[in-house]
């Protein structure tokens, strides 16, 4: 378990969600997605918490060291309220438009401005 | 030793069921994976002795977005052709390709070495083992709170903000949506 190793994991787990919020047409996958690219992110920010020089083992200033792991807590937190209204508006879109597809509801919105 | 060997187990549990999330038939299936997926994050975290973290990560994705998730499939009912691609995929494949290929450059170039000692360090020991190191464990979630509240309270504050924002926007957005199916 080296540095190199947990930022490659997390890169390629950053392209899965990148490469899905992009391609899928379901917006609840593009919100899982999205949820994948959040934690490949806080992943980065604890590696490096642990790795980085002075870090978590024979730590000399303490705020410098866990500085990564508390930007985790908020990436966790902004996650945890982004998922909640997406899918909110997942919802209301399906309850509109009687689909969940971007594509379509961009479509009609277009229209609906026109 | 017996860290490598498990970081790899969970490495590999982790990228089969992030692939499993995307390339899954059926979405409901992608939210369960999504769940796993979230675990291994989790104990991730915990063999980068950042137990707190850890914790946050099962309480918060594995029991409330995982669940949040399922229930929102259980109820748009559109799960037969919702994971099909979208037409933009021809263009997302080469700009991927291309990001990646940017990014591995980048990574192959960089001189790793210069984090090497500090790594060889510290990663023989891990949690209760590294007493007798010269560097010392500290105890990560006494301290990740003295944080919040001194240096990151403006951001802390502003986390309170935004969940309050969008657990407004959420029931307006829902709202509004009945009121007019009402009228």
């Amino acid at each position: 378990m080296t540095l190199s190793n947990l930022i490659l994991l997390s890169w390629i787990i950053f392209f899965i969600g990148l490469y899905g919020s992009l391609t899928k047409k379901s917006a609840v996958l593009v919100v899982i997605s999205l949820e994948l690219m959040f934690n490949a992110v806080a992943l980065n920010f604890v590696a490096f918490s642990r790795f980085a020089p002075g870090g978590l083992l024979g730590a000399t200033d303490v705020s410098n060291v866990l500085s990564g792991q508390v930007m985790a807590i908020f990436i966790i937190a902004i996650g945890a309220a982004e998922a909640a209204l997406a899918l909110s508006i997942v919802i209301a879109m399906y309850r509109e438009k009687n689909t969940i597809e971007f594509s379509e509801t961009i479509e009609i919105r277009e229209k609906d401005v026109d | 030793m017996l860290v490598d060997v498990v970081f790899y187990i969970v490495a590999l549990l982790l990228l089969a069921s992030s692939f499993l999330v995307l390339f899954s038939s059926n979405i409901y299936r992608s939210a369960i994976f999504l769940a796993f997926s979230m675990l291994s994050f989790a104990s991730l975290y915990f063999l980068l002795s950042a137990e707190f973290i850890g914790v946050v990560q099962i309480l918060v994705y594995v029991g409330a977005v995982s669940v949040l998730i399922a229930l929102s499939v259980m109820l748009v009912r559109d799960i037969e052709k919702s994971t099909q691609s979208n037409k933009y995929r021809f263009i997302s494949n080469i700009l991927i390709s291309l990001t990646i290929i940017l990014i591995a450059s980048f990574f192959t170039n960089y001189d790793w070495n210069s984090y090497s000692d500090n790594i060889l360090n510290s990663s023989k020991c891990l949690l209760s083992e590294c007493e007798n190191e010269s560097g010392f464990l500290i105890s990560s979630t006494d301290w990740i709170g003295k944080l919040i509240t001194a240096d990151f309270i403006i951001a802390f504050q502003l986390t309170g903000l935004i969940l309050l924002a969008s657990l407004i926007g959420a029931l307006a957005l829902l709202r509004i949506r009945m009121g007019n199916n009402d009228s």
